[in-house]
């Protein structure tokens, strides 16, 4: 039915092109369900949440990909499985043409000084027992990228300054509790960039962070970005953020991406109904902006039992009947923008 | 500033009207923390209220003093919290659930989704509510005035039924609406009701905030720190900063022309999904420690307009145009051109 259109997964079929940094292919990642053994005996089946279910993109060298979505849909292990903090049930992820999972531990271990990762929280990620030099230096004296303890101080500080922590002297010293949210945010990207990585995975950098220290944090990554050609993969259920921050877009929706492409075309001309619904629902900042809100009936389903066919068609003010049999395929419609949707394939 | 009343209606009796209200919290060891440092404010009858301000700004402190429930070691200091007449400061705390609380002021709680207690009925827990305000009503009325309440915010009765895991995280939000109507109050604060939600979720809790107060003439104090939120449903704004209410104004005019450089830069600090994409700017520095706040103007570490008066004397928090507050001292000077930072 889709004649020519070309789809995601044939996009990504060929050799990796030299401008991709990161190729994931068919990712999945099934969690089981904890039941208890009796039920299992009894039922003899088990059940799983289907948190990354079949997910392909590129991320280009030097751009940012953000990932959006609402809580539940994947986005964070998605983000997990690229760094293989987590394994995959299937699927590849190939960073600099290199399949991480192949890699043994050892492999893995140099691998990892080229990709880093932001958590959410910067109460959490931190251990409270070491200083911030010590926070900061452990990425060296983990992989041994030093020379001397003179060496180490310097390009601790180094980092600090590259953060906004200055002056470093003062801030090395001092243990996290000292610091505020937006400080300790700031140790915990210095703790990244101090290995020099080439990627980056933000898994919502700011969302636990003072609004009026959000923009120095994001405006930090972007300088970054620009200073070392950083690639990111920026994870978000901020909307606005994404499009702050991103090169593209990619909607995430129950597993799986329901709409992918460049940033300002997805937010402009969203083709996936959910996008739209999305976008129309985030609040603006200016009280005389009259929109129209899509309303999406119900709740986002459960991620064990997704429905069938497409995993929207449940809340789709559009859903028809082939929705509920037929899983749509991410189709293109302009370069680099694709979507995964019945309703527009039918309409030509 | 003694005395002084922001008086946005002219004529017309607010339904809240806080005077010069200072909460502090006294702490065992050190020096005594001041949430909310002489703050006046007038709430109207059917209008929705945002407050806004960072983390730590005493906005959630302030909310606590209207329902009386700071907690300790937390004091309300001074001033007079006039609700519906009565100066709530003054009455004890029998009078306060007997009369006020659930009657006329109800409270919706940040993360309240979770306030929900897992093993009773999401209508048995409103029922309760309603049983222990009202003296002279049967079980069964009161499980049937709970459905009612249900369906007023989009929940169909036979949900009540449910445990409250079987319900969505937007569902128990309503829930939680559902149960701070249960006694007609005349006000909800809601305290960052949405913080938890997804933004198809959030937008279905404001939608129905709004068609209450449209519906009900219902009073809404709303606290967020989103001032995209606010700008969605909200009247009038108060922008709060280290304990103290810095601008007050009806939503347009905060918006479009912002007098406080505060304000002004929160504004700029957002990004946001319409228009051209702009560089943010975040403020600078951090907000203060409210047991040492600098002397002055509080806001004046952080403000690129500082001159010598602000480290020394306070702004008065004053009307600059009808119903425009504001506390700066160079509000005149700056007003509608702080917005460059």
């Amino acid at each position: 039915m889709s004649g020519e259109r070309i789809t995601l997964e044939e996009a990504l079929s060929g050799e990796i092109p030299d401008n991709v940094l990161v190729r994931v292919l068919n990712l999945r990642k099934l969690f089981p369900v904890r039941t208890g053994f009796l039920s299992m005996l009894l039922r003899g089946e088990r059940l799983f949440v289907h948190a990354v279910d079949g997910v392909s993109f590129d991320i280009l060298r030097g751009e940012t990909l953000a990932l959006v979505g609402e809580s539940g849909c994947g986005k964070t292990t998605t983000g997990r499985l690229i760094l293989r903090l987590i394994e995959p049930t299937s699927g590849k992820v190939f960073f600099d043409k290199i399949d991480i999972f192949s890699l043994d531990k050892k492999e893995l271990q140099k691998l990892r000084t080229r990709m880093q990762m932001i958590f959410q929280d910067p109460y959490g990620s931190l251990n409270p027992r070491l200083t911030i030099f010590d926070t900061i230096a452990e990425p060296l004296r983990l992989h041994n990228l030093y020379e001397d303890q003179e060496d180490l101080e310097n390009k601790v500080a180094k980092a600090l300054e590259e953060v906004g922590l200055t002056p470093p002297e003062s801030f090395m010293i001092r243990y996290p509790h000292e610091l505020s949210g937006g400080q300790r945010q700031r140790v915990a990207i210095a703790r990244a960039l101090i290995v020099n990585p080439e990627f980056i995975v933000a898994d919502e950098p700011v969302s636990m962070i003072d609004v009026s220290l959000r923009a120095g944090i994001l405006n930090l990554m972007l300088d970054l970005k620009e200073k070392y050609k950083m690639t990111y993969l920026f994870i978000t259920h901020d909307l606005a953020q994404a499009r702050y921050m991103s090169d593209h877009i990619a909607v995430m929706y129950l597993g799986k991406i329901v709409e992918i492409g460049p940033t300002e075309e997805v937010i402009r001309e969203p083709l996936h109904p959910y996008t739209k619904a999305l976008i129309s629902n985030v609040p603006i900042p200016d009280p005389e902006a009259k929109r129209e809100k899509i309303i999406l009936k119900g709740e986002v389903p459960s991620p064990i039992n997704p429905p069938p066919g497409c995993r929207f068609h449940t809340r789709c003010p559009y859903a028809k009947d082939i929705c509920k049999k037929k899983e749509p395929e991410l189709l293109r419609y302009s370069p680099n923008h694709y979507a995964a949707c019945h309703l527009l394939s039918s309409i030509e | 500033m003694s005395n002084f009343r922001p008086e946005t209606r002219k004529g017309e009796a607010p339904l809240v009207k806080i005077e010069n209200l200072k909460v502090y919290y006294f702490l065992k060891a050190g020096p005594v923390i001041r949430a909310v440092d002489n703050v006046s404010l007038d709430i109207y009858r059917g209008e929705v209220l945002g407050l806004a301000g960072e983390s730590g700004c005493g906005k959630s402190t302030l909310a606590y003093a209207i329902m009386k429930i700071v907690p300790k070691p937390g004091q309300i200091v001074d001033g007079r919290i006039i609700i519906d007449g009565i100066d709530i400061v003054k009455v004890s705390d029998r009078y306060m659930s007997k009369h006020v609380r659930w009657r006329l002021v109800s409270m919706v709680f940040q993360g309240a989704m979770n306030a929900l207690n897992p093993v009773f009925r999401v209508e048995d827990q409103i029922a309760e509510a309603i049983m222990l305000h009202e003296k002279n009503i049967t079980k069964e009325e009161a499980i049937e005035r709970a459905r009612d309440l249900l369906e007023m915010v989009g929940i169909e009765r036979s949900r009540g039924r449910s445990y409250p895991h079987e319900l969505s995280g937007g569902m128990r939000q309503r829930a939680m609406i559902a149960m701070a109507l249960a006694c007609n109050p005349k006000m909800v604060i809601a305290d960052e009701p949405t913080t938890a939600l997804d933004v198809v979720i959030q937008s279905q809790v404001m939608k129905l905030l709004r068609e209450l107060r449209d519906k009900y003439k219902l009073t809404v104090l709303l606290i967020t720190h989103d001032l995209s939120v606010i700008a969605e449903i909200c009247d009038r704004v108060a922008i709060m900063y280290a304990g103290k209410i810095v601008e007050l104004a009806d939503i347009k005019t905060i918006f479009k022309n912002p007098y406080h450089p505060y304000t002004a830069g929160l504004m700029s600090a957002f990004p946001s999904i319409v228009g051209p994409k702009r560089r943010i700017k975040g403020i600078p520095g951090f907000p203060p420690d409210l047991r040492n706040p600098p002397p002055g103007c509080r806001f004046h570490p952080r403000c690129p307009y500082a001159q010598e008066i602000c480290k020394s004397k306070e702004p008065e928090f004053r009307e600059i145009k009808d119903g425009h507050f504001v506390a700066c001292h160079f509000a005149e000077e700056l007003g509608g051109k702080v917005i460059e930072w």
